[in-house]
Order: C-alpha cells, then sequence, then structure tokens
C-alpha cells in the first residue's frame, strides 16, 4: 500500500471514526453523569453524622475503588440480559449503557473521595477552594475517555472498534499500524483541547483562591482506573 | 432482572436460582406460543459464511437462514431472525430470547446439558488446520507441541488440547485467528473444516493450504430450550429435518451454498431413507417418540471428558444450578490455574516494571538533563492521553506486523508487560519527579542516592500505589491479544460451559483478592522500613 493509499482510506473513512469517537464521548458522559450521582450520595453519606450510614459509604466507596473496571465491562456484559421485561414491557439493555455502568463503578469511587473534600470547604464557606472539584471532575473525564476505548472489547461501536472494522474490511497488511496510530491522535487531541481548557479554569480558580492552597490535585489520578 | 452491583450480585443470583428450584415448572409448549404469535424467532450467524452472513444488503442468508425459513414454513408461521454469536447462542435460547438457534452448533453432550439438540442433526462437519506450507507438518502428530490459532468458543480449541496436545492461541474473530496465523502467532489455524475450505478459495492463502485428514467429524444439530425436549415443538422439528435428508432438501442447500460434499449428508441420506421388511420406513418414532437408536448418532464427540467427577461440585449444581466446572472438570481448572498464575505474574512484572522505570524517568525529569526530561516529559503526558488499549493495538498488531516482515515475532506477553509497564511508569514518573521537585531543597536537586531517592519515594508512596493497584486491575487488557490470562481463561470457559454467572463472579473476587495483596505488600513494606529505621 503506498501512503496515498493509506491516506485515501484514512481521509474516507474518518467519518466513520469520527461516529465511533462519538460513542466513546457519549459513554464517558453516561458514566460520568452516573458516577458524580451515585459519588456525591456516598460523599454525603460519608459526611453524615449517623454511624452506620458514615461506614456503609465509606465501604461502598472503597468498593468503588478498587473495582477493576476492564473486568468489570466483562461481568456486566454476561451477567445483565441484553433484552428484558419490567412490569410486562420489555426493554433492552444494550452494550454502550454497560460500558458506562462499569466505568460509572470507578466514577464514583472517585467522585465520593473528591466531593468529600469539596463539601468540607463548602461548610467552611471556602467557594473558590470547593470549585477545584471542577478540574479534579475534568481530569478524571479524560482518564476516563481513555478508558472507554475497552468498551470495544464488549461490542460498543466506538472508535477502537470502528478501527478494527476498518483493518478487517481493506485486509491491506501493515495498514493496521497507521488505522490505530490516527485512532490515537483523536484520542491525543481530544485531550490536548480538554487540557488546555482545564489548566485555564484551573488557574481562573486559583487565582480567586486568597490562601495559598493545600495540594488537592490527586497524584494518582493519571491512570485507568 | 434488576441491576445489581456486584457484591450482592452472588447472593441475588443464589436467591435467584433458590426461588426458581421452589417454583413448579410449568408445562412448556413453545410451539402453542409460536402459533399465538404468528412468527418463530432463529438465532442465527452472521459473519460465518456461507452458513450464516450478511449478503451485499445487508440482510441474513446462508445455509442456516435458509433450514430457518424452512421451518417456519413446517411450523405455518411467519420468520423473524436474530444474530447470535458463539458465545451467546446457548444463554439466548435458554433464556427464551429466541425460540430455535440454528447457528452452526455441534451436537455435544455438554451442550445437550443445557439445550434440547433436535435429531436427527441437519449437517456434519469435522475440524481441520490451516498450514503453513513452510511449517511442514505432513500429520496430526506432526502437530504435538504446537501452538495453532483457534476461535474462542470453539469446540474444537479444547479437543485439540485435550486429545492432540496442542497448544492453542484463541482469538476473538476469525480475521484475528487469520491475522494472527499471517503473524505467524501460530503454524496453523484450527477450525470448521468447511469454513477453512472457504477461506482458501478467497484466493487470499497463497503458502498455506488445508492438507490433514478431517478431525472430530461433529454433527450440527439445531437447538431448543432443555424444557422443550419431548414436547410438541421438538416433535415437529425431527420430523422435519427425518424428511430433509429423506427428500434431500439438505444436500440441495449444500449444492446453492457452493459446499463441498458432506459426508455426513450423504451418510444421513442413506439411513434415513432405508426400509425394514415391511417396506417401511426404518427409522421411524417408536411409542415413546424416539428414534430407533440405529438412526441416532451414539458415537457423539463429547466436548468435556469430564474425568474424576467431583461429588461435591456436583451436588452444588444439583441444589442451586451454579456450575462450578473449575471444581471438576481437569482442563477447566488448569486453564483457569494458568490464567490466574499468567495474570499474577504479568501484574508483579508489571508493578515492578513501573516503579524501576517511573523512578527513573522521575529523576530524569527532575534533574533537567540535557533535553532528555523535556522528551520524557511529553512522553509521559502521551502515554497518559491515549488509551492503554490503543497502545497494545499499536505494538502488537501494528509493529508486530512490521517486525515480522523484519524477521522478527512479538510475544503476547512481553508486548503487556512493557506495554502495561511504560503507562503506568508515565504516572509513577509524573508523580516522582513532582515528589523529588518538592524534597529538593532551594536550588538543590536530589542526587540519585539511596538517600534521596528515598526521600522522594516517600513523599509519592501513596501515588505509586494507587498507580499499583490500577495497572493490576489493567493486566485484563492483556486478554485481548490472545494471551490466556485470568480474563480470557474465564470468558473461554464461559464460551463452553455457559456458566457466565459463577465464572464471572470467580473473576471479580480474583481480581478484588489480587488488589487487596498488592496493596497489602505495599502497607507491609511501608511499615517495615518504618520499624527498622
Amino acid at each position: 500500500m503506498t501512503a496515498a493509499e493509506t491516506i485515501d482510506v484514512l481521509w474516507t473513512w474518518s467519518p466513520f471514526l469520527a461516529e465511533g469517537f462519538g460513542w466513546n464521548i457519549i459513554v464517558s458522559l453516561l458514566a460520568m453523569a452516573i458516577g458524580t450521582i451515585v459519588g456525591l450520595i456516598l460523599a454525603l453519606f460519608r459526611g453524615g453524622s449517623n454511624w452506620g450510614v458514615r461506614h456503609g459509604g465509606s465501604g461502598l466507596t472503597t468498593l468503588a475503588r478498587n473495582a477493576p473496571t476492564f473486568v468489570m465491562l466483562f461481568y456486566l456484559a454476561y451477567i445483565i440480559p441484553t433484552e428484558f421485561s419490567l412490569f410486562g414491557a420489555s426493554a433492552t439493555f444494550p452494550a454502550w449503557i454497560k460500558a458506562s455502568l462499569a466505568l460509572g463503578i470507578a466514577v464514583a469511587g472517585y467522585v465520593s473521595d473528591n466531593a468529600l473534600v469539596a463539601i468540607r470547604h463548602l461548610r467552611r464557606h471556602e467557594m473558590a477552594e470547593a470549585l477545584l472539584f471542577v478540574p479534579a471532575w475534568t481530569s478524571y473525564f479524560l482518564i476516563i475517555v481513555m478508558a472507554s476505548s475497552t468498551a470495544s472489547v464488549i461490542g460498543v461501536p466506538e472508535l477502537v472498534r470502528r478501527a478494527d472494522t476498518l483493518i478487517g474490511a481493506v485486509d491491506e497488511i501493515g495498514l493496521a499500524l497507521w488505522v490505530y496510530l490516527w485512532a490515537m491522535i483523536w484520542f491525543l487531541g481530544f485531550s490536548i483541547l480538554l487540557t488546555l481548557g482545564m489548566n485555564w479554569l484551573s488557574s481562573h480558580i486559583r487565582r480567586r483562591v486568597h490562601r495559598p492552597l493545600e495540594e488537592t490535585t490527586d497524584l494518582t489520578g493519571g491512570s485507568l482506573p | 432482572m434488576s441491576l445489581r452491583l456486584p457484591p450482592w450480585r452472588l447472593l441475588s443470583t443464589i436467591a435467584l436460582v433458590a426461588w426458581a428450584g421452589l417454583a413448579t415448572p410449568a408445562l412448556a409448549d413453545r410451539l402453542q406460543e409460536i402459533r399465538d404469535r404468528g412468527q418463530v424467532i432463529v438465532g442465527v450467524k452472521e459473519d460465518y459464511a456461507p452458513f450464516g452472513f450478511r449478503d451485499a444488503e445487508g440482510t441474513l442468508a446462508g445455509y442456516d437462514v435458509d433450514v430457518a425459513r424452512a421451518f417456519a414454513e413446517a411450523i405455518g408461521v411467519g420468520l423473524e431472525l436474530v444474530p447470535v454469536t458463539s458465545a451467546n447462542r446457548l444463554q439466548k435460547v435458554q433464556r427464551g430470547e429466541i425460540d430455535i438457534v440454528a447457528a452452526t452448533m455441534g451436537d455435544t453432550r455438554s451442550r445437550r446439558e443445557l439445550v434440547t439438540m433436535i435429531e436427527p442433526q441437519y449437517y456434519g462437519d469435522g475440524a481441520n488446520v490451516l498450514l503453513r506450507d513452510s511449517a511442514r507438518i505432513d500429520s496430526w502428530a506432526d502437530l504435538r507441541g504446537h501452538t495453532v490459532c483457534g476461535l474462542q468458543g470453539s469446540l474444537w480449541n479444547r479437543l485439540a488440547k485435550q486429545r492432540l496436545l496442542l497448544e492453542v492461541t484463541a482469538f476473538n474473530s476469525t480475521r484475528e485467528a487469520a491475522q494472527g496465523l499471517r503473524n505467524e502467532h501460530c503454524v496453523g489455524w484450527i477450525y470448521d473444516e468447511v469454513l477453512l475450505l472457504h477461506e482458501i478459495e478467497s484466493g487470499e492463502w497463497d503458502g498455506f493450504s488445508v492438507s490433514l485428514p478431517t478431525r472430530f467429524v461433529l454433527p450440527w444439530a439445531v437447538a431448543i430450550a432443555k424444557e422443550e425436549g419431548g414436547g410438541p415443538l421438538d416433535q415437529l422439528m425431527g420430523d422435519t429435518v427425518a424428511e430433509w435428508h429423506r427428500d434431500g432438501f439438505l444436500q440441495s442447500l449444500e449444492k446453492k451454498w457452493g459446499l463441498p460434499p458432506s459426508p455426513f449428508l450423504r451418510e444421513a441420506r442413506t439411513t434415513w431413507r432405508e426400509t425394514d421388511e415391511s417396506g417401511e420406513l426404518a427409522c421411524r418414532r417408536n411409542e415413546q417418540g424416539l428414534w430407533p437408536l440405529e438412526c441416532r448418532e451414539v458415537a457423539l464427540v463429547t466436548g468435556s471428558g469430564i474425568g474424576g467427577l467431583s461429588g461435591f461440585s456436583l451436588t452444588i449444581m444439583e441444589v442451586t444450578g451454579l456450575d462450578i466446572s473449575i471444581l471438576y472438570d481437569p482442563l477447566d481448572r488448569d486453564v483457569f490455574l494458568y490464567g490466574l498464575a499468567l495474570t499474577a505474574a504479568l501484574s508483579a512484572i508489571t508493578v515492578f516494571g513501573s516503579i524501576v522505570v517511573g523512578v527513573i524517568f522521575g529523576w530524569l525529569m527532575h534533574r533537567r538533563v540535557f533535553g532528555i526530561s523535556h522528551f520524557l516529559r511529553a512522553f509521559s503526558e502521551f502515554m497518559r492521553m491515549t488509551p492503554p488499549l490503543l497502545q497494545l493495538y499499536i505494538v502488537f498488531f501494528g509493529l508486530g506486523g512490521v517486525l515480522l516482515s523484519l524477521g522478527f515475532t512479538v510475544d503476547a506477553f512481553v508486548v503487556a508487560a512493557v506495554v502495561l509497564s511504560l503507562y503506568a511508569a508515565a504516572s509513577n514518573a509524573i508523580a516522582f519527579a513532582l515528589a523529588s521537585d518538592v524534597a529538593a531543597t532551594g536550588d538543590h536537586k536530589l542526587k540519585f542516592t539511596p538517600r534521596d531517592v528515598n526521600r522522594a519515594f516517600r513523599l509519592c508512596y501513596a501515588a505509586i500505589m494507587g498507580n499499583s493497584a490500577n495497572i493490576v486491575k489493567a493486566t485484563g487488557m492483556a486478554s485481548t491479544l490472545a494471551l490466556p490470562e485470568l480474563v480470557h481463561a474465564s470468558t473461554s470457559i464461559v464460551a463452553e460451559k455457559g456458566n457466565a454467572d459463577v465464572m464471572m463472579n470467580l473473576l471479580l473476587i480474583c481480581y478484588f483478592v489480587l488488589v487487596i495483596i498488592t496493596v497489602q505488600l505495599f502497607r507491609r513494606f511501608e511499615r517495615g522500613r518504618a520499624t527498622t529505621r
């Protein structure tokens, strides 16, 4: 395959791949939504006054924090039926929602930890410090978008899955490397844009903070949950 | 079924099974249900030409699809086709999502424990191997000890391991298995013979051939739910298939789809047309509605050579319905334990590698040497800003293909260990560099001495522990490279046994334990250092 042919393949099928990347974003956003709601509830539990509620919140957070998301994908894919009936009506449970759920569990653990800190700041009326929750949340969103590529293993038609489909369909030896690299550039471009936006937001918030901040950014936030 | 979080899942499963055991099973009459509905739902394959595949217009077509259509006609209702895979077909028919499964499924004793196979069987095929000619393999015995590529969920994998003592690398799809063979991950691809012959015909396999005699000739059957066995649907479908053997319908389908003449269909036609002295058909149902033994496939190839049955695990299965096959099936146990060992080894190597590399990179970043530190910082950001799964694919499938043309083969374990180590090392390096900056006082940079490294290491200990726990969780991704680690082992057992509940819970428990062990080792190490000081 010549370079021109390779570029032609990548260019022609970029809309197809872009649609796949759309799935990555959708799965990730839903995972963040589920995880944030559950995580906030857990954080409120942990900050509660009742002993049982507090420990329940901590226990569930520990579980969520330690749940291996890649394994959870398979777990949910095998255990939850794709179609089921509820109150007589039949509903479907597509793979992409299962993927969001699996990723959402990790989000819940992370949000629970960070929201706990933010809530404490809020109680002390430290608005700006509490707002640091936002960049932390966004940096985790980035991690989840990276992790969303694993949804391909349970059949979600996201970018990596479509890259595989394309490689199989064109079936030219040597094409795989270029298609995968092209897919990687999509992720990289998205990450860079999001990081730039995030840095701007962070510095904006930091400028409003008068006292020097204790280090609240999470050093462990860098790798797949 | 409601959605639950994992810890309750096991309990809810047990409760559900207990409840199902208490309730009296309703008398099944699926045939009436199909007639009331006016439509029969049949599961067929969509990626298995020429049996079940999507034609140019995207509609399902093939031998199995024609069989499905003929069944609908025989019942006198409409037809709805549902695509299924080897991994989900048994579950779908047993859960009642589909009435019938006609999806290139071999009739085995273990599958008969899960579903009802319609007799007589409607096709028969055996295994063969698409071999690289340069491998110079002339007999099945020559293959012993070699690695062959296979497809996850394929029955041949198990038989090849158990009876031919081959190593099997199981891939997720035919495309990946084909790529695996081209990339020299194996000397041959073991698969259904007709499919391999079909592949050869595509003309893209110069230097490869299917030359060994057929092994494990296995009849293929259409299946319905377990409870329907002996019921009206079973009877009607069995009579229909018997009639097809007599009038040559199946052989005409074989010709239509360009399949090589199958000895199974030829023999079945003779058997089912035979008449006795009185001139009546020899193969007719007796008073119990069963076919005479002479007409049935008595010597079924069994996929589950269950040896040394453990009474305990069978009792569990009878009482709770939980099929803990790794307790009674030696092959499953070996596959699972090997997977566990591989995952543990990969975790240990990856954690160790990511810390060593992370500390070195982090220190270089801190020292700002030459331009290396900029490069490393960019590299670390790059590793964090791209999906690790793609990193694995690029190195294994992408670079692997390029390296192959230069005469090198890449090993899945090595690729997984290196890529995952670098991935976690990137986060460790950033944490270590930050910690070094904090630990360094004034303009003094830290030196690469045990004392200085130790100071920075202690500052970022929690971060490195978190990264290590995360990378242990991520080792499952190596399963996508057909490395037979724990996830791969569990899914392939599920594909053959259908015991997803048990295997998935076991898998999850194993991973929780691995993560806890990792964290505990870190804590103990930390405490140990604290007390020796």
